[in-house]
């Protein structure tokens, strides 16, 4: 998506309508990141409507180097992550689990998952583990850049990415066994 | 397929590319507060209102000024037939017993024309005995209750309330009791009235009477007829629209029912613009320009030496990426304005106030109405989502207004009026811009009373 020149300057210039119009372009795309990076559809609204307001606050400081999809992206992303400290602080940060090392196939039923579900699947997640596997295997940031937003060492971020996917491993063999008993119960 | 966690990953990855489920509604209602960019009316309109209230402003400083000067100037020429202040003085001993005197030298120093008692009371035996009473008598304690004979004569309170005729006979009348100051007052009076040469005396009478006179011309009035230019804003305006200020000059003759109350009825032509917002995804398909693609190499020994072969081909690239702008197209107006308003109006020698209501119907006899990719050439319009509602063909509006003529020759005034619009919800065609609108004009007119 690329915004025309005319319509950056409307929007630094905070005209509404622009604005709005913004907004509706990028919303839902933002929405699913938040979704994604959330422990709950609630704050997944929080962190939508929080990251607008810092763009649309911060916007003058866009100085049209790159694209600016990625930069309300990464504004949107620096959100998540603050409202994830915020909840670190308040001790609200989930234990890590002990899970068990399974290697199956779960490409399968990634597959057949829609994006809903899966977003549910990785919302159970805790919420480190969670904040790293987005940042990295969706996101696409590194360990240490990982370290960095996150105030963690980059050994940390990869642990915990690695704990992530064996939790995930863990969640998608539970629902792989559940889709299993639904299939044998089914009449022949 | 290999189970390994690269493949996990990219599946998962490639599962999201794409989704973009709708947010609720109620974020950008908590977006708009937390950036509050919409401007308050008062905002967006701040220099116009200031505009109108610093004109406002000027113009009541103005008026004032000039009535106090006016004020000033008119009780000189208005003593000479006004009778109140005298008749009360008599009426009225005041309790420290000076007053006859002093009210005497008050008047006289009040005078236009002060210059006459040096000059002309010394000419007038009666008025000489007078003036001369006068001074001892500041420093007596004979109290104007023992002399109450002289408080109930006619001819006395006649001469003050009369014309100048009578003045002139009360002046000729022999004094009855010389030592008593109450006289002091009407004779005073009527000498330096008297000593003035008649045609003096006749243009006080024409000036003192003039404004009354004029005013009383206007009061008579049956009809007047206004031309008005009035500029138009409005309170409200919806989230893709902006509603500009609209003009409209009009000629609306007035019909004085009575006393108090007028009939106002006209013809105006209004020009009216609305400003919308298109959002515009368009696919450009620039060339952004070209390379050359190697498709093949090859490799040969030339002296022993191995040198590679590129083949290319130039490839072209081309700008695929969907765009986004936005356009503010214009919709321009035409509107024929018949105003129908019932008011009750006062008038005064230098202004008129009044106020009014009533409906005002508009009609539309033209439009001019903009599309939003008209200067977008050469692309590929992807999807247009259009934000700019058509006005109706007819709406009604009630007004609320209230007014300031200044008066600026015999039959002409000048006027100011702000006015509160209401426009019910028949100002736009599209069922979700229906909504009644307020809107402010402020008015300027040019009035001219018929004879």
């Amino acid at each position: 998506m690329i915004f025309d020149k005319a319509f950056i300057i409307k929007l630094k210039s905070c005209d509404g309508k622009t604005q709005k119009a913004f907004y509706q372009q990028l919303a839902p795309k933002m929405y699913g990141i938040c979704l994604r990076f959330a422990g709950s559809t609630e704050e997944a609204d929080d962190i939508l409507q929080e990251g607008f307001i810092r763009v649309f606050n911060h916007l003058k400081d866009f100085r049209g180097e790159g694209s600016l999809e990625g930069w309300v992206r990464r504004t949107i992303i620096n959100t998540a992550i603050n409202i994830y400290k915020k909840r670190i602080k308040q001790g609200k940060k989930t234990e890590l689990e002990n899970v068990r090392e399974k290697n199956e196939d779960n490409l399968y039923i990634i597959e057949k998952m829609a994006a809903d579900e899966l977003i549910e699947v990785i919302r159970e997640l805790p919420d480190g583990y969670r904040a790293v596997f987005n940042l990295n295997i969706i996101e696409g940031y590194t360990h240490k850049e990982i370290g960095e937003m996150l105030e963690i060492s980059e050994n940390t971020s990869k642990s915990q990415l690695s704990r992530a996917r064996k939790s995930l491993q863990k969640k998608l063999n539970a629902l792989k066994e559940k889709e299993k008993k639904r299939i044998g119960k089914q009449p022949k | 397929m290999e189970n390994s966690p690269n493949n996990i990953d990219q599946l998962i990855k490639a599962k999201f590319d794409g989704f973009a489920p709708a947010p609720p509604d109620h974020i950008w209602s908590g977006i708009e507060k937390g950036i509050s960019s919409h401007p308050a009316f008062f905002v967006r309109y701040a220099k116009p209102i200031a505009a109108a209230v610093i004109l406002l402003a000027a113009i009541l400083l103005g008026i004032l000024l000039f009535t106090s000067q006016s004020s000033n100037g008119s009780v000189n020429k208005l003593q000479f037939t006004d009778s109140v202040p005298v008749s009360k003085t008599l009426d009225d001993p005041p309790a420290n017993n000076q007053p006859a005197t002093v009210s005497a030298t008050e008047i006289i120093a009040n005078s236009e024309e002060p210059e006459n008692t040096d000059v002309n009371v010394p000419k007038n035996e009666y008025a000489e005995t007078h003036v001369a009473s006068v001074k001892p008598k500041a420093n007596s304690n004979t109290g104007i209750s023992g002399n109450t004979q002289n408080f109930n004569n006619n001819e006395t309170t006649a001469s003050v309330n009369g014309h100048v005729s009578e003045l002139s006979e009360a002046s000729s009348r022999p004094v009855q009791n010389s030592t008593n100051e109450i006289f002091t007052l009407p004779t005073l009076s009527l000498t330096l009235n008297n000593d003035l040469p008649k045609e003096t005396i006749q243009h006080q009478a024409y000036s003192a009477q003039s404004v009354t006179t004029e005013t009383n011309s206007r009061h008579k009035s049956l009809w007047s007829v206004g031309l008005y230019i009035t500029p138009e804003m409005f309170f409200e305006n919806f989230d893709s629209l902006q509603i500009l200020p609209s003009y409209t000059l009009s000629v609306e003759p007035t019909y004085y029912i009575n006393k108090h109350f007028f009939l106002r009825f006209g013809l105006g032509f209004t020009y009216a613009h609305d400003r919308g917002f298109s959002k515009i995804n368009y696919l450009s398909n620039d060339l952004l320009g070209t390379y050359e693609d190697v498709y093949d190499i090859t490799f040969d020994s030339v002296d022993g030496v191995l040198v590679p072969t590129y083949y290319t081909k130039t490839t072209e690239v081309w700008d695929t990426a969907r765009h986004v702008t936005i356009k503010e197209p214009t919709n321009t107006y035409f509107y024929v304005q018949t105003p129908l308003m019932f008011g009750y109006y006062n008038r005064t020698h230098l202004f008129n106030w009044y106020f009014y209501a009533g409906p005002a119907f508009n009609y539309m006899v033209g439009k001019n109405l903009e599309k939003p990719v008209s200067d977008i050439d050469y692309v590929e319009i992807l999807n247009i989502d259009n934000h700019l509602p058509q006005r109706s063909n007819y709406y009604v509006q009630l007004w609320l207004g209230a007014g300031i003529e200044v008066k600026a020759s015999k039959h002409i005034s000048l006027s100011l009026e702000p006015n509160y619009r209401l426009s019910f919800d028949n100002f736009y065609r599209e069922q979700s811009y229906k909504k009644a609108l307020s809107g402010f004009a402020l008015r300027f007119g040019f009035v001219y009373y018929l004879k």
